[in-house]
């Protein structure tokens, strides 16, 4: 481990600039929501802002993208598909454990199946890749409860850890070490790894007096969910207070669902986009010819904490689906975000139990 | 939630309809903005009744005086024009309506296509080609809301600024320049290089604005007017002690005239919004995802549908899907039944998601929305 | 490319020709197809059960299944016309290009039924997707044991149309007819019965409404109904491509 001073963060993260475009928490002249964004000058980056209202998801796997174009001309029937070119590498500075999970999380869903989805490995590939430790959690965190934080645990080339006016620099990879010894960095000596284990375990400490917000202890849960234990009348009284606004998708960083579209226009061009699409949509499952199988909201409701919480589908991201960022709770207009609708059927499962 | 939402709509527009009415907002003082504004005092923090108007900034637009029944800062508007509404002047075949100009299309201005045909010159501003620009003998093409700077006042009198996002298309500009440009046409110079500038102009001229600038709105989450020498940094609440006169809760309900059901017309019939379609769906027509939920709407309903409540289908033997003629006094349309858990028995609702049904069926049938009432219609829904 | 579909064309479609198309039923055409590039023709492999998303240029993409079996049988693809993108391709004619990208999905499990009897339960167009199974299976009718295809239809030209021509021809595959009518006002086919094997448990593939299983107790002896742990793939699923 290495010894990172808080005053040469801009120096690191401007060495990653001159070969990747940097991505990192960022907070708006107002001081309001930190964001996660594409970060052109370096002295913007703040690693000690909160967890940012926005996952790094849009990183590789933007709102919206063109994935390809093509021409077809029906006179000469010659027909043309073009792919974007390979965009410039990115690397992430200051990326949260939970966010750090949930990208794993895509990659299994992109890239570790069956199939490698090309567009998504481009966004990907030779990332770098900063997390930064949660030294306290904020007020929505579980991340404790769904075993993704407060520290990241694989898929990073450097872990942070802030102890006073330093960071605890952790080399995940070869890359990491190799940024370590280009930055001069001095050794963190014997005792470090004792430190950051002393400064995580005080983290996790404080989750009962600072994550204040509703917890989600999902363990119960995902056995109800996976052996479909749960009475219909809970999903109808949780599918009744959703508004179908997709906004639990869209902050979700283990979301993947994606719609694709042609827009065509002149002389037989088109634009074939991918954008963020939502099991709350009643259009989402919807086929030609008007056959619905997820039509009543609550159907599609339980889809979605079935997608993020049963054992089938933990298969796919070798977790959970859920990640403890406690986002879907904040932006929710129903009431019915991961923590709550956990605390509902838990509360069945008391209720059952004291019958 | 269509049922909750109309509701608020309806609430929306009473108090819009209050506010347009009520005395003018040339006075400084809380005392008098206490007698014209009651609704805007509050006893604590969190409380208070904000109108959600179904347009975005109707309050900043009322605010500057984009209205003809007042100038900037709800002075009332004096003179022999004054007062009367663009829709009253295309009403009234005697007005001397020559020319118009129209930025952003107004739906009901529609009913009136035969004069606004005969008028000698049409001119439309606006971001979106629509139906109206068909009318128009000119068209002037402006950049969107994401392509141009500018505020929004919203129904908690908060001034919020919004900053262009992308470039506007080769050739277009903002509708603030296409004005000023029109002006300098007929050798007026209006001085306004930005949309900053505008609102300077706006500082000046609505005392509630007067210390409104672009730097402080890029500070903050937006002011909440009014914003002056004694309020630098707005008004988050105004408090109801500071009023001139105690202020107490009335019950609403002694204006309003709602049409009662008759035997011939045994529904009341509301119209308003529909899920994924807004104004003139230009956004949500050009947005993937609610694109999609819109076309699949269209697929179920291609001519639109009236949603009725599950008892009243039973009742008439219709089923889902099934058409129907909606009768009204005025006139009748056809369209699809959805049998729906979100109106009440005896209540059915359109929503508007049909460019046909506002001239087809809405124009002809309600005549109470020429006096700018959002209301029910008594209607007779039959089998087909 | 990784995984275990090392040919599959994943996120950009490659270009295929229309060779040919035919008419079969009301709105329904099969359009016959070859890659644009050989190199591309001869990696594409597919397996009995799988989709492809075709790409009417223009329109958009949607996903169908393949009715055309691994070996020695013609590329092609059977449409109903039911939305925008599927009315786009009903435009097309021979000569003209689409895009393909694929295949997708698992296939059928023909490993795990060798030498079992196979009953195919289909209605309507739904006995496309199975096609290319049943198709194979008569390609290796020595593995299996009785080929029973339930078939729904509602007129006996729709009955005729899938297997028409080619080796899944009931004809060409010495098959027999029985007719049945099943239900008031319904009428259900029984085709396409083979050799006889010996009476093993029985595997059933399923594809369309779960009201098909209903029609195999109806027109099966109860030793010939599929148990509860039988195989049934849920190919519905994926074949709504995510």
């Amino acid at each position: 481990m290495y010894i990172l001073p808080k005053t040469q963060v801009r120096e690191m993260a401007a060495a990653l600039a001159a070969e990747h475009e940097l991505y990192g928490p960022v907070v708006g002249p107002d001081g309001g929501e930190p964001m996660f964004e594409r970060i052109d000058d370096p002295a913007a980056l703040r690693l000690d802002a909160a967890i940012p209202y926005n996952p790094p998801k849009h990183v590789v796997f933007p709102q919206s993208e063109r994935i390809m174009s093509y021409r077809y001309d029906r006179e000469s029937r010659e027909a043309s598909i073009v792919r974007d070119d390979l965009v410039k590498p990115k690397a992430l500075i200051g990326i949260r454990a939970c966010d750090l999970t949930g990208l794993l999380c895509l990659d299994r869903f992109f890239l570790g199946q069956e199939y490698v989805d090309e567009v998504y490995r481009d966004h990907r590939r030779k990332m770098f890749i900063v997390a930064n430790t949660c030294v306290r959690p904020f007020p929505q965190c579980f991340c404790v409860c769904t075993d993704s934080g407060p520290a990241p645990q694989e898929g990073y080339d450097v872990a942070l850890t802030a102890v006073g006016d330093r960071y605890l620099y952790e080399a995940g990879t070869a890359k990491g070490e190799a940024l370590a010894r280009r930055l001069g960095l001095e050794d963190a000596g014997p005792d470090a790894a004792a430190l950051k284990k002393r400064t995580v375990d005080a983290s996790i400490a404080r989750f009962d007096a600072e994550a204040t917000e509703n917890k989600a202890w999902i363990s119960r849960v995902m056995n109800r969910i996976t052996m479909g234990f749960i009475a219909n009348d809970v999903w109808e009284y949780i599918g009744d207070q959703c508004f179908e606004c997709g906004a639990c998708s869209f902050v979700c960083p283990t979301c993947s669902c994606f719609n694709v579209e042609d827009v065509a226009g002149p002389g037989g061009r088109a634009d074939r986009l991918r954008a963020w699409d939502s099991c709350s949509f009643e259009g989402y499952t919807r086929m030609a010819g008007d056959h619905n199988p997820r039509k009543p909201v609550e159907d599609r409701r339980n889809k979605r904490f079935f997608c993020k919480l049963s054992y089938s589908q933990s298969k796919k991201y070798l977790r959970p689906g859920c990640v403890g960022c406690g986002r879907c709770v904040r932006v929710c207009p129903g009431d019915i975000g991961m923590s709550n609708v956990v605390t509902y059927i838990r509360r069945e499962i008391t209720k059952a139990g004291a019958k | 939630m269509i049922r909750y939402l109309n509701l608020v709509f309806f609430a929306g527009m009473i108090v819009m309809n209050y506010l347009a009415n009520a005395l003018p907002l040339n006075g400084r003082t809380t005392g008098e903005l206490s007698s014209a504004y009651p609704n805007l005092f509050t006893p604590r923090e969190g409380s208070g009744v904000n109108p959600i108007p179904g347009i975005s900034n109707i309050v900043g637009s009322t605010d500057v005086g984009a209205t003809p029944r007042f100038l900037p800062g709800h002075r009332r508007a004096e003179g022999p024009a004054a007062g009367r509404t663009p829709r009253e002047l295309l009403a009234d075949p005697a007005s001397p309506l020559k020319a118009l100009v129209v930025a952003d299309r107004d739906e009901e201005i529609v009913r009136h296509a035969a004069r606004i045909k005969g008028l000698e010159f049409v001119l439309y501003i606006g971001a979106y080609a629509n139906p109206f620009t068909e009318l128009a003998h000119a068209v002037l093409p402006a950049a969107s809301s994401a392509e141009t700077d500018g505020t929004y006042t919203n129904a908690e009198r908060r001034i919020q600024l919004n900053r262009k996002k992308v470039e506007p298309p080769d050739g277009v500009r903002p509708a603030w320049r296409v004005y000023a440009d029109l002006a300098a046409r007929r050798g007026a110079d209006w001085h306004v290089p930005t949309a900053e500038s505008v609102m300077a102009e706006i500082a000046a001229a609505v005392p509630a604005y007067a210390g409104v600038t672009y730097a402080k709105l890029e500070k903050s989450h937006g002011l909440q007017w009014p914003v002056d020498a004694a309020r630098p940094e707005g008004t988050p609440r105004l408090e109801a002690g500071a009023a001139a006169r105690k202020l107490r809760f009335v019950a609403a309900g002694g204006d309003l005239d709602a049409p009662a059901p008759t035997a011939d017309f045994p529904f009341l019939l509301m119209a308003g919004k529909a899920n994924y379609f807004w104004h003139r769906n230009n956004a949500m027509s050009k947005t993937q995802v609610p694109k999609r939920e819109y076309n699949a709407l269209l697929l179920l309903y291609p001519r639109g549908f009236v949603e009725i409540a599950a008892s009243d289908a039973k009742a008439l033997g219709v089923r889902d899907r099934s058409a129907v003629d909606v009768v009204a006094a005025g006139g009748k349309m056809r369209v699809a039944v959805r049998i729906s858990g979100d109106v009440r028995p005896g209540t059915v609702y359109v929503p508007y998601f049909i460019e046909d049904m506002v001239p087809g069926f809405l124009n002809a049938a309600g005549t109470s929305i020429d006096e700018d009432q959002d209301s029910a219609i008594p209607v007779r829904i039959e089998k087909v | 490319m990784s995984g275990p579909h090392p040919g599959a064309i994943v996120t950009v479609p490659e270009i295929a020709v229309i060779d040919e198309v035919r008419e079969e039923i009301e709105d329904v055409r099969t359009f016959h197809f070859s890659f644009e590039d050989p190199a591309v023709a001869e990696r594409f492999r597919i397996r009995s059960g799988q989709f492809v998303m075709c790409t009417v240029f223009g329109a958009g993409e949607f996903a169908v299944s393949l009715p055309f079996s691994p070996e020695g049988d013609r590329p092609h693809l059977s449409v109903r016309q039911v939305g925008k993108v599927t009315r786009a391709l009903h435009e097309l004619r021979a000569g003209d290009k689409i895009g393909i990208r694929g295949p997708f999905g698992n296939g059928f499990p023909f490993e795990a039924i060798k030498g079992k009897n196979v009953v195919y339960v289909a209605g309507g167009i739904g006995l496309i997707p199975l096609r290319s199974s049943i198709v194979h299976v008569l390609q290796h009718r020595k593995d299996f044991g009785r080929i029973v295809l339930i078939y729904g239809s509602r007129s006996s030209k729709e009955r005729d149309g899938p297997l028409r021509g080619g080796p899944g021809d009931r004809a060409g595959a010495g098959g027999r007819v029985r007719p049945a009518r099943v239900g008031a006002g319904e009428q259900r086919q029984a085709q396409g019965r083979g050799g006889q094997g010996d009476r093993g448990p029985f595997r059933a593939c399923r594809h369309g409404r779960s009201s098909s299983r209903a029609i195999i107790g109806s027109l099966l002896a109860p030793d010939e109904l599929p148990g509860q742990d039988d195989h049934f793939p849920n190919i519905d699923d994926e074949q709504r491509g995510q």
